[in-house]
């Protein structure tokens, strides 16, 4: 049974871009259009890996986390942030919300697809 | 303070004082808004570097997939799989450029806050030239004064974090925490 990903970002294109490369590699992939979207759609159905941007509308990817954090079914979760951030201020905080992992935009899909096998197999 | 009876002028030694500080005032906001419009520059140099970038990268990516045969063998199979990749690579320019001017958004409010401030302050001095209670005026103007102040400082809040720093098209840094 394939492994589910839920990727949030509020680019169309970027999610398109996820979407295709993890779905390439095997993955059964969910988007969702911002962080409020993200957690109603990580409420209705468990996701084995959340990928999400930080900047978006109505919920940005840190408080994305932090919800998901909140709830029993996400404590140990992966969840990665996609994001163009790249400052040591802005990765701690999305260490110390409960991220698993940060990876910079632009992504390379195989390097993204190396570091989703290696967190969810 | 001395009250005038028709209408009152910047004539005693608070007023002059207030008078000063307004064209200070002015001052600080005239540098303000020359360092965020150069910055605004800066930011669509950048975007315009981000765009040429991507925009020869697919450039090149296509004219490759054009070149070959991608149904021959495994071997050309794996070469679209690479130039695909490089071109996904490349397009993400466009989220970066929706940031970017996301950002210069937040730049243009701030500033359009700061003129909101100003035209009140317009409006306020008009109405309060022609009232006779100067107490009444200039506290009034403290008031806009303080207003404008607030805004100044809303720039730099509002601007302090650019949420694209990436010079280049080059492949992001990854971190497992």
């Amino acid at each position: 049974m394939a492994k589910t990903i839920l990727a949030v970002d509020d680019s169309a294109s970027i999610r398109q871009m996820v979407t295709f490369t993890l779905k390439s590699s095997g993955y059964e992939v969910t988007e969702a259009v911002d962080g409020m979207d993200g957690l109603e759609k990580a409420k209705a159905k468990t996701f084995d890996l959340i990928l999400t941007d930080q900047n978006m509308p109505r919920m940005d990817g840190l408080t994305l986390i932090k919800n998901l954090r909140g709830l029993p079914q996400y404590k140990t979760t992966p969840v990665l942030m996609l994001t163009t951030e790249s400052s040591d201020a802005m990765k701690q905080q999305g260490r110390a919300a409960g991220a698993t992992g940060w990876l910079v935009k632009p992504f390379d899909p195989q390097k993204l697809v190396e570091v989703v096998k290696k967190v969810i197999g | 303070m001395h009250v005038l009876n028709k209408s009152w002028a910047f004539g005693g030694e608070d007023e002059r004082a207030l008078l000063e500080e307004f064209r200070n005032l002015l001052r600080e906001m005239a540098l303000q808004f020359s360092n965020q419009l150069n910055a605004a520059r800066g930011e669509i140099a950048s975007v315009q570097d981000l765009l040429q970038e991507a925009i020869d990268a697919l450039t090149v990516s296509f004219q490759d997939m054009a070149a070959r045969d991608m149904r021959a063998t495994p071997e050309s199979s794996q070469q679209a799989g690479d130039i695909l990749g490089r071109a996904i690579t490349a397009l993400q320019f466009q989220d970066m450029v929706s940031q970017l001017l996301g950002h210069v958004g937040c730049r243009i409010d701030a500033m359009d806050g700061v003129m909101r401030e100003l035209n009140t302050l317009g409006s306020t001095l008009e109405q309060e030239a022609r009232s006779h209670d100067a107490r009444g005026a200039i506290a009034s103007m403290r008031q806009e004064q303080g207003r404008i102040i607030a805004a100044l400082k809303n720039i730099e809040a509002q601007t302090i974090n650019n949420p694209v720093d990436q010079k280049a098209m080059t492949q992001g840094d990854i971190e497992l925490f």
